[in-house]
């Protein structure tokens, strides 16, 4: 049921119903398939947002946020004009819980994936069926392995 | 390593504490005997009221029988001595011929009859048939007695003095005094004999009831001290669920402080990556890479030092956090000066706070006013609300530095100390002044 990947990430596979899009480009020459991508990062630690937007711009994605306020992701995620390839959510928000924003994404079929700090990957696969989880810390180039699973 | 820390938690968070079950359950148990006992105690105290109540009527069958026989046996030797009295007067009268002897003889024979009479109520509650056939007898004799009497007094009054002497020597008036007489004492025998049953009754009524109150009365004490004993029982078990709810609760507790540690443990984790992998980027001496890692990883563990020992995990005291920042480069006395209230952080501010503060104090050390000799630092803080909730100001000063230049924008530590600000949610103004370097940092109080 849960199996680590080579990215240090769990592939967590419960039901046959997909939240994971799978992307439709592999085009681009980089290695990720993230070049051009837009990449939503919600983090509210902003040393660790600013790592993984260093990050995702050496994979030649860009970056939408990040939102570190509940309030400022949800206004992101629900804007039908912010085109969005896909996300990384942390979940504890101030102590907000970042589920709302998921739910706006997978109503949009933005695919999405966790880097959380809590144990709760139980919690998070009872409510998103399929959802990777990364847990903090994990390596930057392990969580751009990760997307790039998930958009390929 | 922390995540099997965290699962065992886990663990132990479900299964419930066996012991605390065993106690509740014993609890439950100590409560049916009490139930039990209080049901043996009115038992106990129905039987004893039964056999006082037993010798109490046994006691009183008793009395009233002796009060019977007593008047029975009066009543016998009343009617005797009337039919004695007669027949002395009517002897006498026959004998004598004074009518001085009719007195005793009329008062007798009135009262023969109504004093049989009246046995006969008195012996209706608590004789046989046998009694009443003897009752019955003795009104027979003195009726014939009487009737005897009355004749021979009448041929004494008419002159025949002899033929009633005749008739007294005929001798049927002693036999019927004789056949009176021994009804009488047979009467008298079977009320003593009735009299003497009824007292050996209650007697052996009261010789049974002295051992089986004795032994009721033991078994009250008995079951008093079950009770008693019980009842301490009873208070030890909810000693013992008091006590294993208070340890559940520390349980609880310090469940709940491992996994906010073990929030904070990862969280700085994560930082640490970020630090370390920011710092890299853009410089190419490896040692100078290396040396500000160190140092910058260093800042963080005085400022977590600091959370450690405070009496409230979730607060720090913001003197005690600058204090230990500064505490490796305060040399020598009145250097750096730290004047400001006492504020209480929130600890999710310690790793911001603490980035700043040791960012500007290493720059400071490197270019600022503590790389030369006479160089100070002021630092200075306060909080102010202006309607928009509690704010820190603090102000960082140098004084008697050499002239500094404007930081790097794009060097990490400057990019550093605007990411902390974010994270505070708040706001920065740094200044480079001719005689040292200056910043003033503002952040609510309660980060959201």
């Amino acid at each position: 049921m849960v199996a680590p990947n080579a990215a240090g990430c769990f592939w967590l596979r419960l039901t046959s119903r997909s939240v994971v899009q799978t992307g439709t480009n592999q085009q681009g020459s980089d290695m990720e398939g993230l070049a051009e991508r837009r990449v939503f990062l919600v983090e509210d630690e902003m040393l660790l947002a600013l790592m993984i937007q260093y990050s995702l711009a050496e994979a030649g994605a860009q970056t939408i946020g990040p939102a570190s306020r509940l309030a400022d992701a949800l206004a992101i995620a629900s804007n039908p004009e912010e085109r969005m390839d896909a996300a990384i959510l942390d979940v504890d928000l101030h102590g907000q819980n970042v589920f709302p924003v998921a739910d706006a994404l997978q109503e949009r079929g933005v695919p999405f994936l966790f880097h959380t700090g809590h144990g709760t990957k139980a919690e998070l696969t009872g409510r998103y069926t399929e959802v990777v989880v990364c847990s903090k810390p994990t390596l930057p180039e392990d969580l751009i392995a990760a997307l790039a699973g998930l958009l390929n | 390593m922390l995540e099997t820390l965290t699962d065992k938690l886990e663990l132990f968070k479900t299964a419930p504490s066996p012991w605390l079950q065993v106690t509740l359950a014993e609890l439950r148990l100590t409560r049916a005997p009490s139930r039990i006992l209080i049901v043996l105690l009115c038992a106990v105290l129905f039987g004893i009221g039964v056999v006082l109540v037993q010798t109490v009527s046994s006691e009183r069958r008793a009395r009233a029988q002796v009060e019977v026989t007593t008047n029975v046996l009066m009543l016998l030797r009343r009617s005797l001595l009337a039919g004695i009295d007669a027949e002395t007067g009517q002897r006498g009268y026959l004998l004598t011929g004074d009518p001085v002897f009719l007195e005793p003889y009329e008062r007798g024979s009135d009262a023969w009859l109504p004093t049989i009479a009246a046995l006969r109520p008195v012996l209706e509650d608590a004789s046989g048939p046998e009694q009443e056939i003897a009752l019955a007898r003795l009104e027979q004799l003195a009726t014939a007695k009487l009737a005897l009497m009355d004749q021979t007094i009448d041929l004494a009054r008419s002159g025949s003095r002899d033929d009633a002497l005749a008739r007294l020597a005929e001798m049927t008036g002693k036999l019927i005094m004789d056949e009176y007489r021994a009804t009488t004492s047979a009467l008298e025998e079977q009320q003593a004999a009735s009299q003497q049953l009824a007292t050996d009754q209650a007697r052996v009524v009261e010789a049974r009831a002295v051992p089986i109150i004795s032994l009721l009365g033991g078994s009250i004490i008995g079951l008093i001290i079950v009770g008693l004993w019980l009842e301490r029982r009873a208070a030890r078990a909810e000693a013992a669920a008091r006590e294993a709810k208070q340890l559940r609760q520390a349980h609880d507790q310090s469940r709940l402080l491992a996994r906010e540690l073990n929030h904070r443990v990862k969280n700085l984790f994560s930082v640490i990556l970020s630090i370390v992998t920011l710092s890299g980027r853009g410089e190419t001496d490896a040692r100078r890479v290396v040396s500000n890692i160190s140092s910058r990883i260093y800042g963080l563990s005085l400022a977590h030092a600091v959370s450690q020992g405070q009496s409230r995990a979730e607060i720090v005291q913001l003197d005690e956090l600058i204090a230990a920042l500064l505490k490796p480069y305060a040399g020598e006395q009145g250097r750096i000066t730290m004047t400001g209230e006492a504020i209480e952080l929130p600890a999710k501010a310690v790793t911001p706070v603490g980035l700043i503060i040791h960012e500007l104090a290493t720059n400071a050390v490197k270019h600022g006013a503590l790389s030369v000799g006479c160089g100070k630092v002021e630092v200075r803080w306060a909080t102010s609300d202006r309607g928009d909730g509690r704010k820190v100001e603090l102000v960082w000063r140098e004084y008697d530095g050499p002239a500094v230049t404007h930081e790097r924008d794009d060097g990490f530590g400057s990019i550093l100390i605007k990411q902390a600000t974010l994270q505070l949610g708040g706001w920065i103004k740094r200044e480079w002044l001719p005689d040292g370097a200056g910043a003033t940092l503002l952040f609510p109080l309660e980060v959201q």
